[in-house]
């Protein structure tokens, strides 16, 4: 305890008492992220404002032998922005500036609190746009969105976040301060841009981050397909796929999903579809009729019952709420609902539903879809009420059921969130201990005392976290 | 191909390559890995084993309806893009490529071609590799899906390795289905300014070319020393022709001394000229290949040229990377400092360039972890050390 008081005393003298959290009522706030299965208290929350502030930060916690890690809006679905060991948490959100837009270069240089959906909003006036776009991007960070390498609807046709990430600051575990790749796609050595991306903010703390920007299409078209069954909807999907279309975004939204967005925000999803595509082309208007009709027809051969263009861009933006929504709207039908993030080979997404829905019926909870189908990331939503322990549990062994499944099918377990704290214990499921050995080699190699963000993705040596797990309270959520 | 090695050994089978590796290891031996040879960098040094990995070809795995597709790292990349093509899709990757180049050396040396104006390079489509590690054990990063956030992305840093981190046995790919419809368009301009006008307004304009490339010197096939700019569309045929209209639009306001659509003879033979079918350096000549940021190619190029009117260039303006090529007795010294300047990087290659100094000769600022990371993959140093940035 005194240990504690010490290093808090020490943050405050850094920071001054005002950017240093420490009262535990406080600090309840951050005990989880988007995932509330599980929660972990922190010590302290801290609230840099500057590169050089974070690298203080690191340097006292390592004097300390104290954990610590990076956090952005806690948004995320795996985890990952909590301190599953406790330790200090370095809230970014103080670091929220735009630093540079810079349309001759097509790079914008944003600090990692940036609210993602805040850079495609600075530039899209002059015709641009931030391509990475997780259904969480009005509230979560860029930083955020850099550790777990977010993806979203459009990625799909344009890449997850490390296709847009040109280069970093890093604070390494250790404090200093590097820059890796630059302005330009760098191609001197190792590709340690590709690496700390996605990593999880285990291996350094991303401080300022260089993205592309990209030009927004001449033109798009949204449609909304629907289906009697599920099964027509994801053969659907994978036959667009297989016939070689790839849309800017091709979405799978079930039953379940319609009835819990149209109850609450009226997208004018059909009410009797047993499940919708939400389809969106883009690109030269001399491309998009061409492939609307190719697309129309998969479906229509599918057993379409319905194939409409959204008439307008109000329409649009009302469907595109739907889908970015729905998972706040579920919250209405249910006490709580686990995510899960599974991603399958895309000709694998209608064996893989129908599993899902059989191994909630087996477990005797119902699962909703709310699908990046033509990624074949399929996020089924597991619903159970928190307060019944069996339940809870049920849920839990319903998704690790289908995660087995998915790595069964050629797939694999995250497709956006990350592992984090929570498939923890399904990593093996996938990756054999030499897999994992190499992996852990490269986190030693730049967080050798392994005090940043501990207890994620790798189960070896994160069971000493699993103490610290309190009681399971229902949440929202983005995906 | 000459093997600067005491021994070479050609195996067939992943765990063939995995013993030799494990022996390799436990003796210390350096061992060099080898594609197609077609860019083999050896920094002059003789290393124990090379291992010819054109024996691993079993394994090939295109799976249409999921366009994915894994590799054996010994096929011929030309071999497995005719594969591919059977279902209409591709590797949306055209490195310069004489027949011989291996998917695995393709990866390993991080190459690129002309539609990386497009589809960008290695980075963007490799979804999963399957690695030799130092202690000769058979590791995987990835998997057969099109996103993935399960464990680190370790594809990223052998992608570009050179073998130096470990040897890459297969590669899974995200593919792109291969365009109907393909047309080239070249434009000749009297200077430099007004080459990049036209790629700027191309760039402005409703066109998706796949690839857009300015050249001068010896890849235009034309003495004179003109700027010229190739401009490939491909698509539906619908598309192409629509665009096909809209860029000779452009070109027809533009000031091009003149320019044509060329047919289907002329446009490879305008790919092959401008360094994408054989991109070798003629003897007594090196390639310095720059990247920097976009918006300081032009005076980058233009002041190079004020100074040495003689130089070859080809530069991709949307992607900020510029190839030109010296004769190999002219100093150096002017091309580093301009892109030190422009914050760029450079990579010279040719005959006369025999250290990694020479090769790569600006200091890359994240070099430590560059350092710790093939000293923590490779503790025993035993991939093709001392042949990588930085003297790795």
């Amino acid at each position: 305890m005194e240990v504690k008081k010490s290093l808090i005393r020490d943050l405050e003298s850094l920071l001054g008492r005002e950017r240093v959290v420490s009262h535990p009522t406080e600090l309840l706030v951050y005990e989880c992220d988007g995932l509330t299965l599980s929660k972990h208290g922190a010590d302290a929350v801290v609230l840099p404002e500057s590169t050089e502030e974070v690298s203080e930060i690191v340097k006292c916690c390592q004097r300390y032998e104290t954990p610590f890690l990076a956090r952005g809006s806690g948004t995320g679905l795996s985890g990952g922005a909590v301190a599953a060991q406790g330790g200090v948490i370095i809230q970014m959100s103080r670091m929220a500036d735009i630093l540079e837009v810079n349309y001759d270069d097509e790079v914008a240089v944003v600090q990692p609190g940036v609210i993602n959906l805040h850079l495609s909003e600075a530039t899209r006036f002059d015709g641009y746009h931030y391509a990475p776009d997780p259904a969480s991007q009005k509230a979560c960070t860029i930083g955020g969105n850099v550790a777990e390498n977010a993806g979203g609807p459009h990625t799909l046709k344009y890449g997850v976040t490390t296709n847009h990430v040109l280069g970093l600051t890093v604070v390494m575990p250790d404090g200093e301060i590097v820059n890796i790749g630059g302005r330009h796609e760098s191609k001197s050595g190792y590709d340690l841009v590709g690496l700390f991306v996605g990593s999880e903010g285990t291996l350094g703390i991303a401080t300022e981050v260089i993205v592309r920007l990209i030009k927004n299409p001449e033109s798009h078209k949204t449609f909304l397909a629907s289906f009697n069954t599920v099964e027509e909807a994801s053969n659907s999907v994978s036959s667009i796929i297989a016939a070689g279309i790839v849309p800017a975004a091709l979405e799978l939204i079930d039953n379940l999903v319609i009835q819990a967005v149209e109850s609450h925000l009226k997208a004018g999803f059909p009410l009797d579809a047993a499940a919708i595509l939400l389809i969106e082309i883009d690109g030269l208007v001399s491309t998009l009729s061409t492939q609307a009709g190719e697309i129309k027809n998969i479906c229509t051969a599918h057993g379409a019952i319905n194939f409409q263009e959204a008439k307008s861009e109000e329409e649009r933006a009302q469907l595109w709420r739907g889908r970015k929504e729905a998972i706040g709207a579920l919250g209405k039908v249910t006490p709580a609902f686990y995510t899960n993030d599974g991603v399958v080979p895309r000709s694998k997404l209608p064996e893989i539903l129908e599993f899902d829905l059989a191994a909630g019926k087996r477990n005797g909870l119902r699962v909703a879809h709310l699908c990046h189908a033509g990624d074949g990331n399929i996020h089924p939503i597991i619903l159970y009420n928190h307060e019944d322990e069996t339940e809870t549990k049920a849920a839990m062994e319903t998704s690790k059921e289908i995660l087995q499944r998915c790595i069964d099918l050629g797939g694999a377990l995250s497709g956006e969130h990350g592992i984090g704290t929570e498939k923890l214990s399904s990593f093996s499921v996938m990756f054999n201990e030499m897999d994992e050995a190499q992996m852990l080699t490269v986190r030693s190699a730049f967080n050798p005392s392994g005090k940043l963000n501990p207890g994620k993705i790798f189960p070896t040596g994160a069971k000493c976290g699993e103490s610290r797990i309190r009681k399971t309270v229902a949440g929202g959520g983005w995906l | 191909m000459n093997t600067p090695a005491h021994k070479t050994v050609k195996p067939e089978r992943v765990e063939e390559l995995a013993q030799i590796i494990t022996e390799a290891a436990d003796q210390k031996k350096s061992v060099l890995a080898l594609g197609g040879g077609t860019h083999i960098f050896t920094a002059g040094k003789e290393f124990d084993i090379a291992v010819d990995l054109t024996g691993l070809t079993e394994g090939f795995l295109h799976t249409s309806e999921d366009m994915t597709a894994t590799v054996p790292a010994g096929i011929r990349f030309s071999e497995a893009q005719k594969e591919l093509s059977q279902n209409g899709q591709w590797i949306p990757l055209d490195p310069p490529d004489r027949g011989n180049s291996t998917v695995g050396g393709v990866i390993s040396a991080d190459r690129w071609g002309p539609r990386r104006h497009r589809y960008g390079s290695a980075r963007d489509w490799v979804i999963a590799t399957t690695v030799i590690n130092d202690k000769g054990e058979i590791v995987r990063a990835g998997a057969n899906v099109v996103k993935n956030v399960s464990g680190y992305d370790l594809n990223k840093v052998y992608i570009g390795a050179r073998g130096t981190l470990g040897i890459l046995t297969d590669i899974s790919f995200k593919l792109s289905p291969l365009p109907s419809v393909r047309t080239t368009f070249r434009a000749c301009f009297s200077t430099i300014e007004e080459a990049f006008e036209n790629a700027t307004a191309i760039h402005g304009a409703p066109l998706e070319p796949e690839a857009l490339l300015i050249t001068k010197g010896r890849w235009t096939a034309s003495r004179a020393k003109h700027w010229w700019l190739l401009i490939e569309l491909a698509g539906s045929e619908e598309s192409v022709e629509v665009q096909a209209q809209t860029l000779s639009m452009l070109l027809q306001e533009s000031k091009a001394n003149r320019w044509n659509e060329a047919g289907d003879e002329d446009a490879a033979f305008y790919w092959e000229t401008a360094g994408f079918g054989n991109d070798e350096a003629p003897p007594l000549f090196a390639k310095a290949e720059i990247s920097h940021s976009k918006s300081r190619a032009e005076s980058l190029v233009s002041h190079l040229n004020e100074h040495h009117p003689e130089i070859s260039v080809k530069l991709l303006p949307s992607k900020g990377v510029t190839i030109v090529e010296v004769r190999e007795d002219m100093d150096r010294s002017l091309l580093i400092k301009e892109t030190v300047k422009i914050g760029g990087e450079i990579e010279f290659e040719g005959d006369g360039i025999t250290s990694p100094l020479e090769r790569w000769p600006i200091e890359v600022v994240a070099m430590p972890l560059m350092k710790k990371l093939k000293t923590a993959l490779d503790p025993s140093n035993i991939f093709a050390p001392g042949t990588f940035v930085g003297g790795i």
